[in-house]
């Protein structure tokens, strides 16, 4: 489960088929209900198998879709930063009928991109929103890349390796990242479940861990940095419903070879969606899937906004009991929080973490990335 | 200062009626030139504001020099270094209805419209549309109220959405849906083609800029709306963009190296100057006319006082011989004069905005009709306007109080006592004034000559002043040389009307100057009506000759919309197929900017035109042979503005700036046209298609075969275009009707002010004759102590008046006859680059004659009746 996008596209479904429309247009403006035939994008449903190279490539078909990189970075003398690389592809109800514009778009792309400097504890953001028309922005579909004026994301000639460029006011980023395991399927049967309902689900698979080297460039400094990424695809049509109220989402590159990835879905109650899961990867790639019953997560402390007045938790003990593994998790940075402007001022928390921990008993440590989101007490968007 | 109130403020206490007739003249001078000046500036500020609402925070903008740009340079554009935001613009004007296209609703609202509701369907607001990209605009804050609240505004979001994903939405301003009596939810309808488009209102905007702007008709769609609705797609007409404000010149250099020819980048405000530049000679035209009024307001002052001087000489003797200084006599009556100056000038800022509030409405309509701006009908007070006329009115007052002031200095102490009351003035040195007079029109000449060689606008105008002021001086010669003339005449009608002649010739130096006043009244009524009898005529001529077409066609809202206007082709073909139609010329346009300046380029049916229009060119050449040639090698032909404008002549090759990049192409000839003074370029049809990449046709002409009906054509063709498609379809009989009626529109504020300069010499008639009538109280008194009946009294003091306006009618008229051709021959000529051919209607000269004397006479009554009865019965008393 990843990632604020799906918010905004509940959003837009609220906003275009609510008041404000000609009679006549409503029955086709309504939201994408799960299951619906009228629903015009296609649903998650399993058994899907995904193929590669081709799956990493854009799925116009499902309403949403994102590309989902974090890091981690040093340089030789031992900066560190973290970072995150973000395109979303949000599908617009099918309202236009084949038009002579070429800004008659079926749907919209946004970037967010951030930059954690761990030493300075400093922590900058950058996010835009265009359209696909005229080569702005996309997303190709037979290859992989997908792009944002300059910032963009595609699979190199070799078929293998990632190549990564963000550029924002503040820092820009050029990156390869190469994966070392095969990509790690979430869910079951292809589909990661988010909530009840037939299609309220996504494709959704991991590279948990990926070699990584490029360059740097902050506050006017060029820097040689290499490091550890993980990217996140994520593909599907449907929405949360009213009753939820956000999430939290880890992930966690072990220094063992395993990684962990965890998500929580937070109800309005505060229960949690009983259909919220992980995965736990195994040296050699292979995946293991966690239930909620396979899982715990508590917070260790709480952070309070003073741009957004949002109150976080701050700090974590993840524990699977079953593998026996406790760990801790604390931010690298207390604020990494993204106020998302062009996705109308959508807020959320997505940051750097230490990781330190025991596995049967023996020490771990390692890296990871948080996501937590409706902590603002507006609708998590 | 007791002084002052003693001695003035009696008088202008117990002659409230005369005192009330001076300071109006002030008024009525100060009140126009106050109203053409807030006019023509709030006119010109509602552009500048529409400008800026447009344009929200964008500190440079991209912009074509014709009709809009390839929209692929907008990605180039963005990615420019420098370029911080960019936000594409489409922009059209369209007229636009509330509720929806339905039959029935269009039906009512055609009923509601009244005869005019054919075409009309009730699209009487005509809105500015912005085809925007909600996602960029935030950095330029037009679709929100401000920066702080654009991300946190749910609202906004939602409307800026609804609009990108739903197709046939628009956002519109607070105001007009207060107006329109919109809101979220309702339908608004636009012309596009001629074809309604209902649109669904998504979004109320509340940016405050917004609403100022032309009277708040402001309208948002999302591109790809404007682009489907206007049939714009590909194109854009401008990138806003916001530049780092320490680089932007580089930026804005490496931007304009970047992109093709006709394509322009410029700061915000450039807009608005090249528009200041284009009204400016409008303005300045209206505001020399308006100087007109005040000069006439200035006799009338200097005849008050100059006459009050008279009359109370005896006072002043007495002040004198009890110590006052020279000095403090002048001051007295400069103080005077500053009084009525003030009062006069209070009185119109008052009057002169009541005025500008209808002129507001006719100066907007000429600027749309002229230039293309967008009206404005909210009108604005300007501090240094306002202060500009009351100084006029105050300076004027005082400057014409110099020559009373210093007479009344003069005064010798105690001379007064000895010779009685009435002395007139130091005999008028008139044959100096006289010498003057020629001089000044020789002066005049010279500027007439100087301005056609130089082009100076200005030198016109100062041409028109001195020939004016010349007349002024010589104004008391022609008195004289009245009277002499008149003699005859008077001594058949009677001793009494001998008596007033006479009396008229002894105060030479008072009655000049309301003749002069009269001169002026006259002279500018001929000369107008010279003018504008010609230019009609020659309009008239032109049309007749050029609109050969028996048909013309266009979609409502064609006015409005302009170049975004586009008939299907499959309409033009069957229009051609019509039965009694011979041929279908076709008509596209575009604004451009050539040289800096405003002018159009214009794409028709050459062949047709070769074959059935008359254009005809300046030397005389074939018009067959020259359109021919043009057709063959692709070149144009230019109108008499714009070859004056920009120098063009017959073979000259000139660069426009095309969509297919700037291209140079030949003037195969210079022809006749006064559809507007910024001057166009015509081409064929299928030249505009290759150099504006545009083949899409705005408007047509229907030409029949000799027999066809007019009206069974038109009805065919209404039929052809279907019943939801509003077209405007006018037979040339009509059309040429309509240009004529804009043409007497243009000139109506002209017609306002001539009535002004009428109403404020009879003033000066009337106050006039009643000073003369008090000042020869003792010899009315004789007269009636002699046996003159009351009728002989009044007849004599008509007989005054009617001499006084004849004598201005006859100089005026003289004073006219010059003037027009001054207009005519220079100031048209030179300013505008139309060439007016001179035509004389005799009739003016006998129409202003008999009104003059009418109105003289009329004038005259009541001063008579005062002789006949008060002033005769006080002054036989007295006796």
């Amino acid at each position: 489960m990843r990632r604020a996008a799906s918010g905004w596209v509940s959003l837009l479904c609220a906003c275009v088929a609510g008041a404000g429309v000609a009679a006549p247009l409503a029955p086709a403006l309504a939201p994408a209900t799960a299951g619906e035939a009228a629903s015009p994008f296609t649903l998650a449903v399993p058994p899907y198998t995904f193929k590669f190279p081709r799956d990493h490539a854009s799925h116009p078909g499902y309403q949403t879709e994102w590309w989902y990189y974090t890091g981690h970075l040093r340089t030789s003398s031992g900066r560190a930063f973290g970072y995150e690389l973000t395109f979303f592809r949000v599908g617009l109800p099918r309202l236009r009928a084949a038009s002579a514009s070429a800004w008659a778009v079926r749907d919209l792309f946004f970037v967010h991109a951030a930059l954690t400097d761990e030493a300075g504890g400093k922590f900058v953001f950058h996010d835009a929103v265009l359209r696909p028309a005229l080569g702005l922005a996309g997303a190709d579909t037979s290859r992989y890349r997908v792009w944002l004026d300059a910032s963009s994301a595609q699979l190199s000639g070799d078929g293998v390796t990632h190549l990564l460029h963000a550029v924002a006011p503040e820092f820009a980023l050029d990156l390869a990242a190469k994966p070392l395991k095969p990509p790690a399927i979430h869910g079951q049967g292809g589909v990661s479940q988010k909530t009840a309902g037939v299609g309220n689900a996504s494709h959704y698979y991991s590279l948990t861990r990926m070699a990584t080297s490029g360059s740097l460039r902050v506050g006017g400094d060029s820097l040689s940095v290499t490091g550890t990424s993980w990217m996140d695809h994520e593909y599907g049509s449907g929405s949360l419903t009213a009753q939820h109220a956000g999430w939290d989402w880890f992930s966690v590159q072990l220094d063992d070879g395993r990684e962990l990835m965890l998500y929580a879905l937070r109800m309005k109650d505060g229960s949690i969606e009983p259909l919220s899961a992980g995965s736990l990867i195994e040296r050699d790639g292979r995946v293991t899937h966690l239930q909620r019953a396979n899982f715990a997560i508590t917070a260790k402390g709480r952070w309070k906004s003073a741009t957004t007045g949002a109150d976080y938790p701050s700090g974590w003990h993840l524990s699977v009991p079953a593998q026996a593994l406790e760990l801790d998790l604390a931010p690298t940075v207390r604020d990494q929080e993204l106020v998302a402007r062009a996705m109308g001022g959508v807020v959320y928390w997505e940051g750097s973490c230490r990781v330190r921990g025991t596995s049967h008993g023996a020490a771990v440590s390692g890296m990871g990335y948080t996501e937590l989101t409706g902590y603002t007490g507006r609708a998590p968007y | 200062m007791v002084l002052f109130r003693w001695l003035m403020l009696r008088r202008l206490t117990r002659e409230p009626g005369r005192t009330l007739l001076t300071v109006l003249g002030v008024a009525l001078g100060v009140a126009v030139f106050v109203a053409i000046r807030l006019a023509s500036g709030s006119a010109l500020a509602g552009f500048s504001d529409t400008v800026d609402a447009v344009a929200g925070r964008a500190n440079l903008q991209v912009q074509s020099r014709s009709d809009g740009f390839d929209e692929r340079l907008y990605p180039r554009i963005r990615q420019m270094p420098g370029v911080l935001a960019a936000a594409p613009v489409v922009q059209v004007s369209a007229l636009a209805r509330a509720g929806g296209a339905s039959r029935a609703a269009v039906a009512a609202a055609a009923a509601a419209d009244g005869a005019d509701g054919a075409a009309g369907g009730g699209y009487h607001e005509t809105l500015l549309i912005l085809g925007l990209d909600p996602l960029v605009e935030a950095p330029f804050v037009r679709l929100d109220r401000d920066d702080a609240r654009a991300a946190s505004d749910p609202g906004a979001v939602k409307g800026a959405m609804q609009l990108l994903a739903q197709p046939r939405t628009i956002a519109i301003t607070r105001t007009l849906a207060n107006r329109m009596r919109l809101g979220a939810g309702d339908t608004l309808s636009v012309l596009a083609s001629g074809l309604p488009v209902p649109l669904a209102v998504v979004q109320v905007l509340e940016a405050q800029d917004l609403q100022q702007a032309m009277g708040g008709s402001i309208a948002v769609v999302d591109l790809a709306t404007a682009q489907e609705v206007f049939q714009k797609a590909g194109r854009l007409d401008r990138v806003d963009l916001r530049v780092d404000p320490k680089r932007r010149d580089s930026v804005r250099a490496a931007l304009q190296a970047m992109l093709p020819g006709d394509v322009a980048v410029d700061l915000p405000q450039g807009r608005t100057k090249q528009v200041e530049n284009m009204v400016r000679a409008f303005s300045l035209n209206l505001t020399a006319l308006s100087f007109i009024a005040v000069f006439v307001a200035t006799f009338l002052v200097f005849n008050t006082l100059a006459m009050a001087v008279v009359r109370q000489r005896r006072d002043i003797g007495v002040l004198r011989a009890l110590g006052l200084t020279r000095s403090q006599v002048a001051r007295l009556w400069l103080g005077e004069a500053l009084a009525i100056g003030v009062a006069g000038s209070a009185l119109g800022l008052l009057l002169g905005w009541v005025l500008a509030q209808g002129a507001l409405g006719a100066v907007g309509r000429t600027l749309h009709d002229l230039y293309l701006i967008e009206h404005t009908d909210h009108l604005r007070l300007d501090a240094a306007t306002l202060m500009g006329g009351a100084a006029i009115g105050i300076l004027a007052s005082l400057v014409s109080a110099l020559l009373p002031a210093l007479e009344a200095a003069h005064t010798p102490p105690g001379a007064t006592l000895r010779q009685g009351a009435l002395i007139e003035a130091q005999p008028l040195p008139i044959a100096r004034l006289g010498f003057t007079g020629i001089g000044a029109l020789a002066l005049a000449a010279l500027l007439a000559w100087w301005t056609t060689s130089t082009r100076q606008a200005l030198g016109g105008f100062a041409c028109a002043f001195f020939v004016l002021a010349g007349f002024s001086l010589l104004a008391p010669f022609a008195t004289l040389a009245a009277e002499r003339v008149t003699r005859p005449l008077a001594r058949a009608m009677g001793i009494e009307v001998t008596l007033g002649a006479r009396a008229l010739r002894e105060t030479v130096a008072r009655a000049s100057t309301v003749v002069a006043a009269l001169m002026v009244a006259v002279g500018m009524l001929v000369a107008l009506t010279v003018m504008v009898g010609s230019f009609r005529r020659t309009v008239d001529t032109w049309i007749t000759q050029s609109l050969r077409g028996d048909i013309y066609i266009e979609p409502a809202g064609h006015r409005a919309s302009a170049g975004a206007t586009a008939l299907p082709p499959e309409l033009i073909a069957a229009a051609t197929k019509l039965p009694g139609v011979a041929a279908v010329d076709t008509y596209r346009g575009t604004p451009i900017r050539y040289e800096d300046a405003l002018a159009f380029v214009v794409g028709v049916d050459f062949t047709v035109q070769r074959d059935r229009g008359h254009l005809a060119f300046l030397d005389g050449a074939d018009g067959a042979a020259v359109l021919s040639r043009a057709i063959r090698d692709g070149g144009v032909i230019v109108t008499e503005s714009f070859a004056h404008r920009h120098r063009v002549k017959p073979g000259d090759q000139i660069e426009l700036p095309a969509a297919i990049g700037p291209t140079k192409v030949r003037v195969e000839g210079v022809f006749y046209d006064y559809s507007t003074d910024a001057g166009a370029v015509l081409m064929d049809a299928r030249t505009f298609a290759r150099l504006w990449k545009d083949d899409r046709v705005e408007s047509l002409a229907l030409y029949l075969r000799p027999g066809a009906s007019v009206d069974s054509v038109r009805s065919a063709f209404l039929a052809l275009c279907g019943p939801e498609r509003l077209m405007n379809a006018t037979p040339n009989k009509a059309l040429r009707q309509r240009v004529l009626t804009v043409f007497d529109q243009t000139f109506q504020i002209t017609w306002a002010l001539q009535g002004i300069a009428v109403m404020v010499a009879v003033l000066g008639v009337i106050s006039t004759l009643t000073a003369l009538v008090l000042q020869r109280g003792r010899e009315i008194g004789v007269l009636r102590g002699s046996g003159a009946t009351r009728g002989q009294i009044r007849r004599m003091v008509l007989a005054e008046s009617g001499l006084l306006g004849l004598t201005g009618a006859a100089l005026g008229c003289v004073a006219g006859l010059v003037l027009s051709l001054v207009l005519v021959q220079v100031i048209n000529k030179q300013f505008f680059g139309w060439t007016v051919r001179f035509t004389l209607d005799p009739w003016i000269f006998l129409q202003a004659t008999a009104l003059m004397i009418v109105t003289s006479l009329l004038a005259g009554l009541a001063p008579a009746n005062l002789a006949a009865t008060k002033v005769a019965a006080q002054a036989m008393r007295a006796e």
